[in-house]
């Protein structure tokens, strides 16, 4: 199987996993399995064109492949949108981030909401369907 | 004291133009997409913020303070994230946009020090209330 087809079945079962964490309301958990997702589409579409992929890639880099790649098929303005809400909050998915007021810590659960999570896991879920389309 | 007294270029037409001036002009051209283009009744301003050393190569991504009225981060970045893809498809400079509440807008000394004195060195009002 070629690698964009690899990164493809990636994404595709990061969505599974994001649909069995939606369904044990863990929602900050699933955020993150459909960015995984999401960066996993990309780097299938950017594969798909020639453009490098893989760990040695910086996120902004590969971010800005998928763009590309999004680009060339006439998805680009969706992608982008995805791509600046997903990069911006990752990493408070993960981590307890600080508070700028009280420097106490802030936990991921209050990133988002469990409807807004499943809205994300829709646009996202679109994406990967395109790209699977694509490919 | 208003956040923007103690933002450096308090005045998006004063962004330096020698320093920074592949910066200053996305930020310039940030604001205008802003203006031109947001639907947000929630956001009430957007600070930038100029890295601490000029960049040496193409600039792959920049960082933003959204103070918005929106409950949750996810919902503050969903209000502003279409202006924002038009920006990033014109310059290919990826945004990271942090979020952060509207109160902070009026009552900046609630934020913490560290934050204030980013603001006072590197911050750029990109959006925020017209006169």
């Amino acid at each position: 199987m070629a690698l964009k087809n690899d990164y493809h079945r990636v994404a595709v079962r990061s969505l599974d996993a994001c649909d069995g964490t939606l369904a044990a309301n863990v929602q900050e958990k699933a955020a993150f399995l459909a960015y995984h997702a999401f960066e996993s589409a990309g780097c299938a579409l950017a594969d798909h064109i020639g453009l490098p992929v893989g760990p040695r890639i910086a996120h902004a880099k590969k971010i800005k492949h998928f763009t590309d790649a999004a680009k060339v098929l006439g998805k680009e303005h969706a992608v982008a949108a995805l791509a600046i809400t997903l990069s911006s909050l990752r990493n408070s998915f993960l981590y307890p981030i600080e508070n700028k007021t009280t420097g106490t810590y802030e936990l991921p659960e209050s990133k988002i909401s469990a409807a807004q999570a499943k809205e994300l896991r829709k646009r996202v879920g679109g994406i990967v369907k395109w790209v699977g389309d694509a490919l | 004291m208003s956040l923007i007294q103690y933002l450096k270029y308090s005045d998006r037409t004063q962004f330096p133009t020698e320093s920074h001036p592949a910066i200053s002009d996305y930020f310039h051209t940030l604001g205008n997409h802003l203006y031109q283009q947001n639907r947000s009744k929630s956001l009430v301003g957007i600070v930038g913020i100029y890295p601490r050393k000029e960049p040496r190569c193409h600039i792959e991504s920049l960082s933003f303070f959204a103070f918005s009225g929106s409950r949750t981060a996810y919902a503050a970045l969903r209000d502003v994230e279409d202006v924002f893809a038009d920006f990033y498809l014109q310059t290919g400079v990826l945004p990271y946009i942090n979020p952060l509440s509207q109160r902070f807008f009026e009552k900046p000394k609630e934020l913490s020090q560290s934050l204030l004195n980013v603001f006072a060195r590197n911050g750029a009002l990109v959006y925020g209330p017209q006169e």
